[in-house]
């Protein structure tokens, strides 16, 4: 029974390593044909509009909430303190740098990320992949690379862009409803926030989780079986894995350079 | 050394040679040992049941898919199993493949999907791309496709643009997954006789996956029918009378299938061979 699980789990261990190793050959090969010619910008445009232009809504309305629950919050610690007009500086800080570029990647692995691994998926099934590689164009080229550059161009635009909308729906708690003095929400925010350190930081990690969840959602769909639970299960798992696997890296990231 | 030699000297210079192809799918065999010609210039029908392995032996012949064990010879000198990724890219620029179910990009308009591989793989003009395109639509009898998505297309003329597709490119080889399913008998005979067409203008070498058997015994000149896991092969008419117990039984069968088209009053399919 015992040696029945210990065998299970090393077979897990190993299928990890073995999937870890082939998402890397599999990002390698991403990075290598992004760099050829011809560039792709009409499929590039095409996916940042899929990307990009279809998230504003999620991540505008996600981002205003996220703030005014920040303000809400920040503004019933720091009262007990007297020290409410240090709210700009905490909402600010805490979007900036954490909860602007994680929920950013967590929303848009879960619009972005699972339609992309869907869409690929289906074109595993449907053998539009096999149609693309019998013209002699690589499905990695064509179909993986301007979804993946188009993730990244737009993980920290849509990041900054939650994180602005944040700021005012802390503003619009904080001064608006709460009664906090604008100068010092203000004032407080841009003392507060580093460009060097915390904005600066704060567009790396975006960048980085635009990496993370553009890979994640490609090579699932890329590697999915070709049925429609194949498909399924290839956009379920690019909604966990990416979604943890951010908060991990974002952790890693944090714990090592600080920011 | 030697007896590679030997065994190269054996291989035929006019057709596409299988040779002990072995491919195992998870656990199952789909043949093991599979050897079989196909005529170039010819075409070639590849009968069998479902799951008899045709569109796997169409997919090693694409290089879609690496066998297990066993060798695909293009006439004498190209090996088709084991080539690099780069001598593969060359070799599909003279293969066509129309897939079971078009596997046009739905993404993409029909008319971008044909002009893709122009496109790609050349430096031709817009204009002349233009031309081309609806040259081919002609061919198979295609109009007013152009801005419609590959969803909006029915069947019938959803296989006749992956055929444009595939023949865009003029290529020698053309490979088809069962071209005939889930067509009328009017759209059927009108794909085969455009493949007989192409094949006696252009001389394609055409190899076909297909459970018709009409279609088949009109316009094959070459026929072979995978059966367990092995392949009984011939023209039309051979295999028709083989003695092969599981061959005869598929024919019996084939033909009394309700879906199964009758052959035509005439009697003469557009292939010239008779039914």
């Amino acid at each position: 029974m015992a040696s029945r699980a210990l065998a299970r789990t090393g077979r897990r261990a190993v299928d990890f390593v073995h999937d870890l190793g082939r998402l890397t050959a599999f990002g390698m090969s991403v990075a290598n044909w992004s760099r050829r010619r011809p560039f792709r910008l009409r499929r590039l445009i095409d996916e940042m509009y899929d990307i990009g232009v279809l998230s504003l809504a999620v991540i505008g309305v996600s981002g205003v909430a996220v703030g005014m629950v920040l303000g809400l919050q920040g503004y019933n610690t720091l009262v007990r303190f007297g020290a409410e007009e240090s709210l700009g500086a905490v909402v600010g800080l805490s979007l900036v740098r954490e909860l602007g570029p994680v929920l950013t990647a967590l929303l848009v692995a879960g619009r972005a990320g699972s339609a992309i691994a869907a869409e690929i998926g289906s074109m595993v099934v449907t053998e539009q992949l096999d149609g693309l590689r019998m013209m002699s164009i690589h499905p990695i080229d064509f179909v993986v690379a301007p979804k993946v550059l188009a993730m990244i161009a737009c993980m920290p635009l849509l990041s900054s862009l939650f994180i602005v909308l944040g700021l005012f729906g802390g503003y619009l708690v904080g001064v608006v409803f709460l009664g906090v003095d604008p100068g010092s929400y203000l004032t407080g925010l841009e003392e507060a926030v580093e460009f060097s350190e915390d904005v600066l930081g704060s567009l790396i990690k975006a960048f980085v989780f635009g990496i993370l969840v553009a890979l994640v959602a490609t090579y699932r769909g890329f590697t999915a079986a070709p049925s429609a639970a194949g498909v399924s299960a290839a956009t379920t798992s690019t909604v966990v894995v990416a979604s943890v696997s951010t908060l991990i890296v974002d952790y890693l990231i944090t714990a090592l350079w600080g920011v | 050394m030697q007896s590679a030699a030997r065994k190269q000297d054996a291989i035929p210079s006019d057709c596409v040679d299988v040779r002990d192809l072995t491919v195992v799918r998870g656990s199952r065999p789909v043949f093991r040992g599979l050897s079989c010609r196909f005529p170039l210039g010819k075409i070639s029908v590849v009968l069998g049941g479902s799951g008899s392995g045709k569109s796997t032996l169409l997919r090693a012949l694409a290089c879609l898919l690496r066998p297990d064990s066993g060798e695909i010879w293009l006439g004498e000198d190209t090996q088709l199993c084991g080539m690099s990724e780069r001598r593969v890219r060359s070799y599909r620029e003279r293969v066509g493949m129309m897939f079971q179910g078009g596997a046009l990009l739905d993404s993409m308009t029909v008319f971008d999907n044909v002009a893709l591989p122009l496109r790609e793989r050349t430096r031709r003009s817009r204009a002349e791309i233009e031309r081309e395109v609806h040259g081919v639509f002609e061919s198979v009898g295609l109009e007013q496709v152009d801005a419609l998505l590959p969803g909006q297309l029915s069947g019938g003329m959803l296989r006749r643009a992956a055929l444009a597709r595939a023949l865009i490119t003029q290529p020698q080889i053309l490979l088809c997954d069962e071209p005939f399913s889930g067509l009328d008998p009017n759209t059927v005979r009108r794909v085969e006789s455009l493949l007989v067409d192409l094949n006696r203008e252009l001389q394609i070498t055409m190899i076909i996956a297909s459970h018709h058997i009409a279609s088949t015994l009109r316009m094959a000149d070459h026929v072979v029918v995978l059966v367990d896991g092995s392949a009984v092969s011939g023209t039309p008419e051979a295999v028709r009378r083989a003695t092969h117990p599981r061959v005869a039984e598929f024919f019996v069968e084939e033909a009394f299938a309700p879906d199964a088209e009758q052959p035509p009053p005439d009697a003469s399919g557009p292939g010239g061979n008779p039914a």
